[in-house]
């Protein structure tokens, strides 16, 4: 899958989860400074991930805030071999 | 003698298979107009149910009207329920300057609230596995979620429970809310209930023979009771601030009290009503051979020859939510002085005490109306709503 | 007229660390731990290794009137429970059969038990249970035809609040004349889903609950039910009951904050145990223990303490404040009202239940938690906290009679 397509659909996942409008969905968005995301509709967000993309974030993902992080390990996850 | 603080009831909110609002619920119960249609509720990752006769709530924009964040964490029955709420704070002209946070609360009723979300948590787990389960989905699994997210959403710092007792819910949340206006431990209730006919719920009916026709309340044909679903609210607040607010009073809780015999449901009722004076029931009286026979005895024996609606005839049976809806009834029975008609009964039962219904609305005096409950199982409840 | 006072005259406890009066009270004096490696179902896929269990249920002798069999484990808690209490304050309900009620607290009552059955209707497009044995009524309904009881018959189904909110609940129907006795209390039984839910929290310690402790990781969840007998005093003393304690007020304010996270302040937490002190007619420095929500998870402990020092001030200094949840445990809606047992016990025997596990104690949480060793203390005056999912809270006064 290409960047950009994972980046897409994540748009998509966080227009459904977050409640955004695609036009709020622009720029380095941090979820709970920018967007106001509490804790708990983070979780939800990342296990919607996880189903989408049938992958399981590690503990690394403690702390990740922007959308744009999460692009690249989504696509780490989506490379490396399944065990 | 009256004690200083009462209880008044000054606004009401629904949301019932007749849409959104209390006006088009009392406008289809006083007129007699059911909706009962066949349908199934469905659950994506569970096998399809049979259409089953029931009423329903349409499909409503919740985001239009409880505004456009937030409710994702909210599951369906507390968004019925935040609606309900909202529709009767703003019929009330609650300012939030009116009280401080402190000084409002909301209690509950319900018997199912959380149920189809333990459900669909633990399905969920079946198909994702336990690690992908939603998040937002393990506390809306409780039934203390609807009551939780109005305390949450509208800032409702104030006391906070919620009531189990089957179809007694929302009358024991009611009359306990004004216990404690009563009391002084708060001013402003929320207080009312919430029922879904949810997958598990539909389910579990489909089991039985269902209903192939909608309820006869008392009528010797009765089969059973008819599931719908629906959220009330009744904003109850004390009567000297109500009336320095100038907000109309619609009515005033006069007699709460509940009872329990397993042997005999009726004399559990008798036993709510001894002393009871009223100019009319709103019983809660589904269809359901047992549940119908207790009320019209209770009532016969207490109340004698009093005018009685069963207003589920016409909505259905909302469960834990029927007190809510009976007194919504009731209140607007009041206002209006009218008796909304018993949609369904038709030919007297010749096993029970004659009671009298009426199949048109009927205007009459009303100054106190009861609103009675009662279950197979042995509970009953009876709430007077009274209008100065 | 100033309405009856409530007070308590049975109590009946099952817990993690002990089923029966004696067995519990015991154990908490001795600081055992009652959580342990979870057998009562497959836990392989869940992130949680750790459950306070009761162990095989012998609950036959409590039933009389209504087969076992047909009920799920937490109305079985419930009644078993209730029964004890009945027996430990020698009354006879059918003496008062209209005028005694049951109410009980809950959290997933008899839910657990559909799991089972919509794995079977998931896995193979079919199943029959039905939805009348896991209604949630018949936590209070059954032991309510056990002991005969015809007043006020409720559940209080108020996350983990609730067995506080039914001693509350139980003690107004009997201030406002609507009963003579209650029983009030709660049960609850272990759920693959609230492990579940709190696992993807975050909230589970994988050894032991450490209470206040600097390193804790979270909560234990455990089962267990408790039902306390409370009476109109008058009833009680022309009975000539032994009396256990006063239900001196209770408190109830609602975070109004979030559905999983207490208040940063403690707003619900510290507005409900003033309102249950104003409701007793006590001030702060009255009170001589404080029995913790005490949870074990960061967020729940620090936010407590704050909220403790926050009511009692400089009396805080000199205030034993421990949680037997560091034994037993997070029993859920069973959990204050096994809080409330200990309570009413404490006044008893003057003595204050220890907080185990700590290690260190948080800075963060500038209480005095009793740690690791019951201690003699005059107790006139306790409060007993609970806290729950979306922001329900509920604080009870326990004073000497």
């Amino acid at each position: 899958m290409k960047i950009n397509d994972i980046d897409n659909q994540i748009k998509e996942i966080a227009e459904e989860v977050l409640e955004l409008d695609p036009e709020e969905l622009v720029g380095d968005l941090h979820l709970a400074d920018d967007l106001n995301v509490s804790s708990v509709i983070r979780l939800e967000f990342l296990v919607a991930l996880e189903r989408k993309f049938g992958v399981r974030f590690d503990s690394r993902i403690e702390g990740v805030q922007r959308i744009s992080e999460l692009v690249p390990m989504v696509e780490t996850l989506l490379q490396a071999p399944k065990s | 003698m009256r004690s200083l603080r009462q209880a008044v009831v000054t606004g009401l909110g629904a949301v019932s298979p007749f849409g959104l609002g209390a006006a088009p619920l009392w406008s289809a119960v006083r007129q007699g107009r059911p909706r009962f249609d066949a349908y199934a509720p469905s659950s994506d990752d569970l096998p399809p149910l049979p259409p089953l006769l029931g009423a329903r709530i349409e499909p409503f924009n919740a985001r239009e009207i409880l505004g456009r964040k937030g409710l994702r964490a909210v599951n369906y029955e507390s968004r019925l329920l935040l609606a309900a709420l909202l529709e009767a704070s703003r019929a009330a002209g609650i300012d939030n300057e009116d009280y401080p946070p402190t000084r409002r609360g909301v209690f509950m009723g319900t018997r199912r609230a959380g149920l189809d979300d333990y459900v669909r948590f633990h399905v969920e787990r079946l198909v994702w596995g336990p690690e992908r389960v939603s998040p937002t989905r393990g506390p809306n699994t409780g039934f203390n979620a609807p009551a939780s997210h109005a305390a949450i959403r509208y800032d409702l710092q104030g006391p906070n429970l919620t009531f189990s007792s089957r179809g007694c819910s929302s009358i024991d949340s009611i009359g306990h809310a004004a216990d404690w206006i009563a009391l002084g431990r708060v001013d402003l209730m929320y207080a009312g209930g919430i029922d879904c006919l949810s997958y598990p719920v539909a389910r579990d009916r489909s089991l039985d023979a269902p209903a192939n026709e909608p309820p006869r309340p008392y009528d010797r044909r009765r089969q059973s009771a008819v599931p719908s679903e629906g959220a009330a609210v009744l904003v109850l607040e004390d009567e000297q601030i109500a009336r320095v607010r100038e907000v109309e009073v619609l009515a005033r809780v006069e007699t709460w009290s509940t009872a329990f015999d397993p042997e005999d449901p009726a004399r559990a009722l008798s036993r709510c009503l001894q002393g009871v004076e009223a100019d009319a029931v709103v019983a809660s009286a589904c269809g359901d051979r047992r549940h119908d026979a207790s009320e019209a005895c209770a009532i016969a024996q207490t109340l004698g020859e009093i005018p009685v609606c069963a207003v589920q005839g016409c909505t259905g049976d909302w469960e834990g939510a029927s007190g809510a809806l009976q007194l919504l009834v009731a209140t607007h029975a009041l206002v209006h002085q009218v008796l909304p008609p018993t949609v369904g009964f038709e030919e007297q039962d010749p096993d029970l005490p004659e009671l009298s219904l009426r199949a048109t609305p009927t205007s009459m005096p009303l100054r106190r109306v009861v609103a009675t409950s009662v279950t197979p199982s042995g509970r009953a409840s009876a709430l007077t709503l009274v209008r100065d | 007229m100033r309405p009856p006072r409530t007070v308590v005259t049975g109590l009946g406890v099952l817990s993690s660390v002990g089923v029966g009066l004696d067995a519990f009270w015991s154990a908490v004096q001795a600081g055992t731990v009652g959580t342990g490696p979870i057998t009562r179902f497959d836990a392989s896929e869940l992130r949680a290794s750790q459950a306070g269990e009761l162990g095989p249920l012998d609950d036959g002798a409590a039933f009389e009137r209504q087969p076992p069999g047909r009920f799920q484990r937490a109305t079985r808690l419930a009644v078993t429970a209730a029964r004890a209490a009945a027996q430990d304050a020698g009354l006879d309900v059918s003496a008062v059969a209209d005028r005694a009620g049951v109410v009980m607290g809950v959290v997933v009552a008899n839910r657990p038990g559909l799991e089972s059955a919509y794995s079977r209707l998931y896995e193979h497009g079919a199943g029959e249970q039905r939805l009348a044995t896991h209604e949630v009524a018949l936590v209070s309904e059954a032991p309510a035809i056990e002991l005969g009881c015809r007043g006020p018959v409720m559940v209080l189904p108020t996350a983990c609040a609730a067995g506080n909110s039914a001693i509350g609940f139980a003690s107004d129907m009997i201030a406002a004349g609507r009963a003579d006795v209650m029983f009030a209390g709660g049960a609850d039984e272990l759920s693959p889903a609230m492990f579940m839910m709190f696992a993807q929290f975050d909230s589970f310690s994988q050894d032991v609950v450490r209470p206040f402790d600097a390193q804790r990781e979270g909560l234990i969840l455990s089962e267990g039910s408790a039902v306390l007998v409370l009476e109109a005093e008058h009833h009680a003393r022309a009975r000539g009951a032994r009396i256990y304690a006063v239900v001196g007020g209770h408190g109830n304010f609602a975070d109004a904050h979030d559905m999983t996270h207490p208040h940063p302040d403690g707003l619900g937490a510290r507005l409900s145990m003033q309102a249950a002190l104003a409701d007793a007619d006590l001030r702060p420095c009255d009170v001589d223990y404080v029995s913790a929500h005490g949870t074990g998870t960061p967020a729940n402990d620090a936010i407590e303490a704050k909220a403790i020092r926050d009511v009692f001030g400089a009396h805080t200094d000199v205030l034993p404040v421990s949680s037997i949840k560091s034994m037993l445990g997070h029993s859920q809606g069973a959990a204050s009202a096994i809080e409330s047992v200990a309570c009413c016990l404490a006044i008893r025997d003057g003595l204050v239940p220890p907080t185990m596990n700590i290690r260190e104690l948080d800075t963060q949480c500038p209480i005095d938690p009793v740690a690791g060793q019951v201690r003699r203390h005059r107790v006139d005056v306790a409060l007993n906290n609970a806290f729950g999912f979306g922001g329900n809270v509920s604080c009870v006064v326990f004073a000497r009679p």
